[in-house]
């Protein structure tokens, strides 16, 4: 064991200086992951999107796991916004060690998700027409809006990110390395002064962004399926609050995880306390029932009115007791009602255990991304005329670039763990 | 490209059965729910009612297959080669006397919008859709399966003009329309009684 005592400074910057042998493997196989994805898309590019599992209304889903992973991404990258907005308006001090670690979430989880979109289009080659028409759809399509709201949101939160790392990147870019050039660079213009200002700015944009949270999946992406009048169980002005709460939930279990791993990894243990993970695994706790309230507020509406909603509740049908009963109930009950109690009884007992956080965690973000598969599919499969049921097996294609987008995430994470400091650097 | 499905019906029980058939165009809807959702304007409605794709800007994202409560977009999922009946590229088959067959009608622009939207298996990754045979409509045809149905149960026409074929029939015999209550205006009549009535088993 190594005994020697390092300095909180050395500590926070540890990742930059030492690079293991371990790393280089990690990454290796994350690149040659990335490659088997490539081959996939490239697969799917030369043939057209006959290669996933998705068909036409009356066989198929014409949206499949890229939508529901779209979601899903877009719903991840609330998390670093909800620490942010805790901390600087909140006052949660005790939340400011992870902030960076979760707002790295937003920019990431971003890209992510514009990622899927490209790999849903059957014409990514004229994706500019997005652009290039934008004022003129502006006024009606939801997709639109997305655009529009996302890019905002990104935006957001790179410049967020930059801001509240300009005083550490200052400290790097007088430290001896490689990379200094590349500091020196991103510090341009840097004065001392500026931190008390940038503070400031930080205040006001953790303000604005909780709304930009509402807009995005309490909004936009809802309304992407809530005003479909054409889909039997979408339409509705329950998809709102229903998505925000996922939203909220899948971003906080990320941010458990990703916490959980670092500090694991990188024996930060005295720097980021139990008590952020007491205080996240609550908050989990209590969320996770109110989502499971939702799905039964949903179910119950449908299924209560009978005959005049014959396609919708051919839809709760097909998710309760139909083809993908053997998907719903599973999630339900492993993905969200087990890990829900073993974070309510932890707490209650008070025996808190960081172990069965995390798994927890992950289990419920497993269960949020299966929930959006069961969000976006089913309606799909079932018609307002009476077409043949459509059916999906997502095929090898897709699942290679669900798991790209997943490799990709580690692998931004990594590279900006060995460039950037996760921690605000300060001597004590 | 069967743009046109046909919903087979039976009814009663044997030896007293009769058998319906409920044809299902694009009903080239006035609130149409494709043309709102489209997000690079792609899907267009025309001047006279038409409600067209233009395959050049399309991007394929589907939107309007989700929306159409109807389901009648279809997207090219395959490369349109690798969707012929017959296998073009492959030794032994009419292909190689045969070339792959065009139409250059459907390589044409048509509309005061100039947009290449007539046909369709052009292209890969776009969506489709029954376009009530533009590139006929604009030549004073009919549409193709209104001109070629034996027993003229399609008919086609203006339907602002009180005196064309269409507007009579409609104020002389009862008609529906599908999903009307969704609000989409659909512009396609089903004369007669309701077309999906009780007692009808899909064949």
């Amino acid at each position: 064991m190594d005994r020697k005592v390092y300095s909180t400074e050395e500590k926070i910057l540890s990742p930059l200086i030492h690079t293991g042998r371990e790393f280089y493997f990690f990454l290796g196989a994350l690149l040659a992951l990335l490659g088997w994805s490539l081959y996939a898309w490239y697969t799917q590019l030369t043939q057209g999107l006959a290669v996933t599992g998705m068909r036409d209304i009356g066989v198929g889903p014409p949206w499949g796991l890229y939508i529901s992973n779209f979601i899903f991404f877009i719903g991840l990258a609330h998390g670093g916004i909800a620490i942010s907005a805790a901390v600087r308006i909140a006052g949660l001090k005790t939340y400011k060690p992870i902030t960076r670690m979760a707002e790295l979430l937003t920019p990431i989880s971003i890209l992510m998700a514009a990622l899927s979109i490209v790999f849903d289009l059957g014409r990514p080659d004229r994706i500019m027409n997005l652009f290039l028409y934008y004022f003129e759809r502006a006024g009606q399509s939801p997709l639109s809006w997305d655009l529009a709201v996302i890019i905002i949101y990104f935006a957001f939160g790179a410049i967020y990110l930059f801001l509240t790392m300009r005083s550490d990147l200052a400290v790097l870019s007088k430290r001896r390395s490689r990379l200094g050039w590349l500091y020196k660079l991103l510090v341009l213009g840097y004065v001392s002064e500026e931190k008390e200002k940038v503070e400031r700015l930080a205040w006001w944009m953790a303000l604005c962004i909780p709304a930009l949270l509402v807009l995005l999946s309490g909004g936009v992406i809802a309304w992407l399926i809530g005003l479909m009048i054409g889909r039997p169980g979408w339409y509705g002005a329950f998809m709102g609050p229903y998505f925000v709460t996922a939203a909220v939930i899948s971003a906080i279990a990320a941010v458990i995880v990703v916490a959980a791993v670092l500090r694991h990894l990188f024996k930060w243990e005295d720097l980021i306390g139990p008590e952020i993970f007491k205080g996240l695994a609550s908050f989990l706790a209590t969320s996770v029932f109110v989502y499971l309230y939702f799905v039964f507020a949903e179910q119950i509406t449908v299924r209560y009115s009978g005959p005049s909603l014959t396609p919708d509740l051919s839809v709760s049908q097909a998710v309760l007791v139909g083809e993908f009963a053997w998907i719903f109930w599973p999630m339900l009950i492993l993905l969200f009602i087990v890990p829900g109690l073993a974070l309510f009884i932890q707490i209650a007992l008070r025996r808190f255990s960081l172990g069965v956080t995390t798994v927890a965690a992950l289990a419920i973000l497993t269960g949020l991304w299966v929930k959006r598969v069961l969000i976006v599919v089913p309606p799909l499969t079932r018609s307002l005329l009476p077409y043949p049921l459509g059916t999906y097996t997502p095929t090898w294609v897709e699942w290679s670039l669900i798991a790209s987008c997943f490799v990709m995430t580690t692998l931004l994470y990594a590279l900006f763990i060995k460039l950037f400091p996760l921690m605000e650097v300060r001597r004590d | 490209m069967f743009w046109m499905h046909v919903f087979r019906f039976e009814e009663g029980k044997y030896p007293n059965v009769n058998l319906a058939f409920v044809p299902r165009p694009c009903m080239h809807c006035d609130n149409a729910p494709c043309v709102k959702v489209c997000p690079v304007g792609a899907r267009y409605k025309r001047e006279d009612g038409l409600v067209l794709t233009d395959y050049e800007r399309c991007i394929g994202c589907r939107y309007c297959e989700v929306a159409c409560p109807y389901g009648v977009n279809y997207f090219n999922w395959k490369i349109p080669a690798d969707n012929y009946y017959i296998d073009w590229k492959s030794e032994g088959n009419p292909a190689q006397v045969i070339p792959p067959y065009r139409n250059p009608d459907f390589e044409r622009k048509y509309g005061e919008e100039q947009r290449r939207v007539a046909g369709g298996g052009q292209y890969v990754g776009v969506v489709e859709k029954c376009t009530w045979c533009v590139h006929r409509i604009e030549k004073g045809l009919k549409p193709a399966c209104v001109a070629n149905c034996p027993v003229l149960a399609l008919r086609f026409g203006d339907l602002a003009d009180p005196d064309s074929e269409v507007s009579k029939l409609l104020a002389t015999k009862p008609w529906s329309r599908l999903l009307e209550e969704r609000g989409t205006e659909p512009r396609v009549y089903y004369i007669g009684g309701p077309p999906f009535r009780e007692g009808l088993r899909e064949v």
